[in-house]
């Protein structure tokens, strides 16, 4: 009888609360997944030094699972709290039977475990399918070989799913079971069933709240917008702060404004409103805005940071990718400062792997007086005056380089030869996609239209046109301040840093990179650039960012819908009587459907129309700092990419909740 | 009327509700007994403490002072455990919303309290015996929700029954019935009574559903106002007595329907 207690039990609610489950089952198949990052294939093709690098990024992945595990406990704990509340009359029944207290709290502990159980079992199932597509992607991302299709399967993964997730559902289970406990038996079988509380409060107060969320939004995205018109802002700018503050108590404010606003609205029955079941679907919703306010703000908040952290995430990280090809532009790049330099152990490791297609060239460039603010019209100058980065840009001195060596660079980087006719200079400028770069390029380029000399040790020199030149040489060579690439005579004149490029055919051996790292020598600077470092780290990392951000997203997308969802089902028997009312007025069945499609859609709506236009400015605001402060205009991209995956996720939970809702609105009035 | 042991004694029950400042005096010290066989109805005007009299006799709620026995067993000082015992031996219940467990057909709603007695092997003579006396046998193997509120009500009351209790309690069990199927349930309870000697305390504010009982308790602020005896009386001529009493009752005691 107990089994078949259980058994009936749990059956109620896998069809009541089968959203749910789908959703345990979801966790704990995207912690598996995460978990066997560390086991994947694709992670073993890479360089050792990324491989180690992304070692230490799925450590820190694992603590985000554990921290995300966290969260889905809350939830299976918020989950249970209603499910058991919307219970308490049938635990009383049995305890009103005669049925001691520790045989009805096995009976809770059994229904939650095998929920649990089931739950570890096919979420487990559905982890490692998932984790065989999820290979694919870490290749892709790393751009690692697969050889083959080796199936994915990673024990330490289960072992720690098992045991995360196990000792989840052991806790919550036990808590539920201690708060049935402390429960009287008076307020199991009478009241205590939590009323659809309607905060009635007063229109002015309501109006108020509305002005004052109004107002802390309105300033909070003013602040937003300013911040991003800003070049250089620090991650520790107070309005940063204060803006996401104002912006998350403006939002229970509204929340708390239209709650108010809402249910006080007396309008006519003219219009929309009189119309159909309108009035009635207006107040069954904003009955539930009432209810849950609080919830619901909370949901759109996180429905707020999932849409700006993917955009972020994703763009950042592709946003990098790219930048690596503009950093590293050459295989490798050896600089040093000693001033008898002549990178010998480079060409010994050279000479020892012998690799096709090799070229090199090793130059000297030179220092001068000269500074970037130099090579601009006084009026351009002033536009970077007065803050960090464009004073910075004004105050760096330029680099000498002899003709034959840049044109050596550029013979090697497949650039189109440039003639530098004897007596005359040309300007070599940054790369760079960020505001300050292009404004400077923008000014250098009418500096070379006035065809001003320049007085270059000793030698006074011509601009060879007014073409400003500025492909990726690397922001070693040409950063902050430009290249002056002056003949090799003249350039002979002059001493600085000491650079060998070497460029080949294919992928460098990782022997090789290992090789060509700059021994340490005391009173002078060397250090070498490896393309395929700079290349395999920012894959690291622009992974690293789509799977936290990733992870984080989706699982604030399903915990929201999830919630959402219960919401409407728990509700479920009070929604009947009240479906059961209309339809004995005369509702009939295609009226009653469209109802509680359209009931379900406006409450799964509400929180997201507002995290859409918290996310539009937040996200305005982010595109134009990462495009002013770093070139990157990878952020559109990835916030469509998000939104899509947001689309179908949530969509297929609002499909899923409607269909449970109408079975259970419309079911016969059970007893 | 001699009279053997009586199965409830309530002495002196006094319970009061909140904290200070706000107290509500549901009970002011009321006494009565039940004696077995017997077919006691509880009335009195909303507010007058009967259901929190059926309350603390079902051990749903504990007395603020005072005693309650049921066959001679004190209800103060009951641990868990034996509370638990003493519910699932001595008391049946039946509520004004049938109270069935929506995932259980009829026969095991009804069996349920058998199973969790412990006796199983009894279930299934047991059950169809009590469903047949009940007439819900076509029922048996259906869910609550598919049979008729008049046919839930007489389930729970085969569930109340099936285990033989020293006393069922009865919170306004016609209160969800419309009056064709409350007639066929106070019948059947009424047969219950007389055939198989059940010990029934019924709460109610309906005087039609009194009539049934063969003696009443009225209630009023928490004590008992007056008592009264169907005796050899006939049904209807019960009711027009508890009319006529209720009558004087006077104000609130009017809003009987």
């Amino acid at each position: 009888m107990y089994a078949k207690l259980i058994g009936r039990n749990i059956r109620r609610s896998l069809r009541d609360y089968g959203l749910y489950f789908l959703t345990l089952v979801f966790a704990v198949a995207i912690f598996y997944v995460f978990n066997s990052l560390a086991d994947q294939p694709g992670l073993l093709t890479l360089q050792e030094s990324t491989r180690r690098m992304a070692e230490g990024a799925a450590t820190a992945l694992e603590w985000l699972t554990l921290i995300m595990t966290g969260i889905v406990a809350l939830l299976v704990l918020y989950a249970n709290r209603v499910i058991i509340t919307k219970r308490n009359r049938e635990l009383g029944t049995y305890l009103l039977l005669g049925m001691e207290q520790g045989r009805l709290s096995f009976l809770l502990l059994a229904e939650i475990i095998v929920i649990g159980t089931a739950a570890m079992a096919v979420g487990l199932v559905a982890g490692i399918f998932l984790s065989q597509f999820f290979a694919l992607l870490v290749a892709r991302l790393f751009h690692a070989e697969l050889t083959g299709h080796p199936f994915v399967f990673s024990a330490s993964a289960i072992a720690r799913t098992l045991i995360a997730y196990g000792l989840t559902f052991v806790a919550v289970g036990l808590w539920q079971v201690a708060s049935v406990y402390r429960q009287k038996l008076l307020d199991l079988i009478t009241g205590a069933r939590p009323n659809e509380e309607l905060n009635l409060r007063s229109r002015p107060v309501s109006a108020l709240l509305g002005l004052l969320s109004l107002g802390a939004l309105g300033y909070a995205y003013w602040l937003a917008d300013q911040v991003s018109r800003d070049s250089g802002v620090q991650p520790t700018d107070p309005r940063i702060a204060t803006g996401a503050i104002l912006g998350v108590v403006g939002t229970y404010l509204l929340f708390a404004a239209l709650a108010g606003l809402l249910t006080s609205i007396r309008r006519g029955q003219k219009g929309w409103m009189g119309h159909g079941l309108n009035r009635f679907l207006y107040r069954q919703v904003t009955s539930k805005i009432a209810t849950h306010t609080t919830m619901l703000a909370t949901i759109a908040l996180m429905l707020t940071f999932t849409i700006c952290a993917m955009g972020f995430g994703l763009g950042l990280g592709r946003g990098l990718t790219e930048r690596a090809e503009l950093e590293a532009p050459f295989d490798y790049l050896l600089m040093s400062t000693a001033p008898d330099e002549d990178f010998a152990w480079a060409y010994q490791a050279l000479a020892q792997h012998n690799p096709t297609g090799l070229r090199t060239a090793r130059f000297q460039t030179g220092t001068t007086e000269i500074r970037g603010g130099d090579l601009m019209l006084p009026e351009d100058a002033a536009w970077f005056r007065g803050e960090g980065v464009g004073e910075l840009l004004l105050d760096a001195s330029a680099n000498i380089m002899s003709a034959s060596a840049y044109a050596e660079l550029r013979a090697i980087r497949g650039y189109d030869p440039v003639a530098l006719p004897d007596g005359t200079f040309l300007i070599h400028a940054s790369a760079q996609e960020t505001v300050h770069a292009r404004r400077a390029r923008e000014a250098h380029g009418r500096f070379l239209a006035t065809n001003t000399p320049l007085e270059i040790a000793g030698h006074v020199l011509q601009p060879s046109g007014t073409v400003l030149y500025s492909e990726p040489i690397s922001t070693w060579l040409a950063g902050q301040a430009p290249v002056l690439v002056v003949p090799d005579k003249v350039a002979a004149m002059t001493t600085g840093t000491h650079y060998l490029v070497v460029e080949m055919e294919g992928e460098t051996p990782e022997s090789l990179d290992l090789a060509m790292v700059s021994p340490v020598l005391n009173g002078a600077f060397r250090h070498t650039l490896t393309r395929s470092q700079v290349v395999g780290q920012s894959f690291v990392i622009e992974g690293m960012l789509l799977f936290i951000t990733g992870y984080v997203g989706i699982m604030f997308i399903l915990i929201s819908a999830t919630l959402l969802a219960l919401q409407q089902v728990t509700d479920a028997v009070e929604h009947r009587q009240r479906f059961d009312t209309l339809r004995k007025l005369g509702a009939d069945d295609p009226m009653i459907d469209g109802a509680i499609a359209r009931q379900v859609g406006l409450y799964f709506l509400t929180p997201v129309a507002v995290a859409l236009v918290h996310s539009l400015v937040a996200m305005i605001a982010l595109a134009r700092l990462f495009e002013s402060g770093a070139g990157y205009t990878t952020v559109w991209g990835a916030t469509l990419v998000t939104l899509a995956l947001f689309v179908v996720i949530y969509g297929a939970y609002y499909g899923l909740s409607l269909a449970t809702c109408r079975t259970l609105f419309k079911e016969a009035q059970a007893g | 009327m001699p009279h053997p042991e009586p199965i409830l004694e309530v002495d002196d029950l006094v319970k009061y509700y909140g904290a200070r400042g706000s107290v509500t005096k549901a009970l002011r010290g009321i006494s009565m007994s039940i004696y077995p066989g017997e077919f006691v109805g509880v009335m009195g005007p909303s507010g007058s403490g009967k259901t929190t009299l059926l309350n603390v006799i079902s051990t749903i709620d504990s007395p603020t002072s005072g005693r309650v026995r049921v066959g001679g067993q004190e209800l103060s000082g009951l641990k868990r455990r034996e509370l638990a015992r003493f519910r699932r031996e001595r008391l049946g219940f039946i509520f004004q919303d049938f109270n069935l467990l929506d995932t259980l057909t009829l026969r095991e709603n009804i069996g349920l309290a058998l199973s969790i007695a412990g006796q199983e092997q009894q279930i299934d003579q047991r059950v169809a015996e009590i469903a047949r006396r009940l007439g819900i046998e076509a029922e048996l193997d259906k869910f609550p929700y598919q049979v008729s509120g008049g046919q839930k009500q007489r389930a729970a009351a085969a569930r109340a029954i099936i285990n033989n209790p020293d006393l069922i309690l009865a919170d306004e069990p016609t209160g969800s019935l419309d009056s064709r199927s409350a007639q066929m349930l106070l019948e059947a309870i009424d047969d219950l009574n007389q055939k198989l000697k059940a010990t029934i305390m019924l709460v109610t504010h309906d005087p039609f559903t009194a009539s049934y009982c063969r003696r009443i308790l009225i209630m009023k602020d928490g004590q008992l106002f007056t008592e009264l005896n169907r005796g050899d009386a006939p049904r209807k001529q019960f009711f027009d007595q508890i009319m006529a009493v209720l009558a004087l009752l006077g104000g609130e005691g009017g809003d009987v329907r």
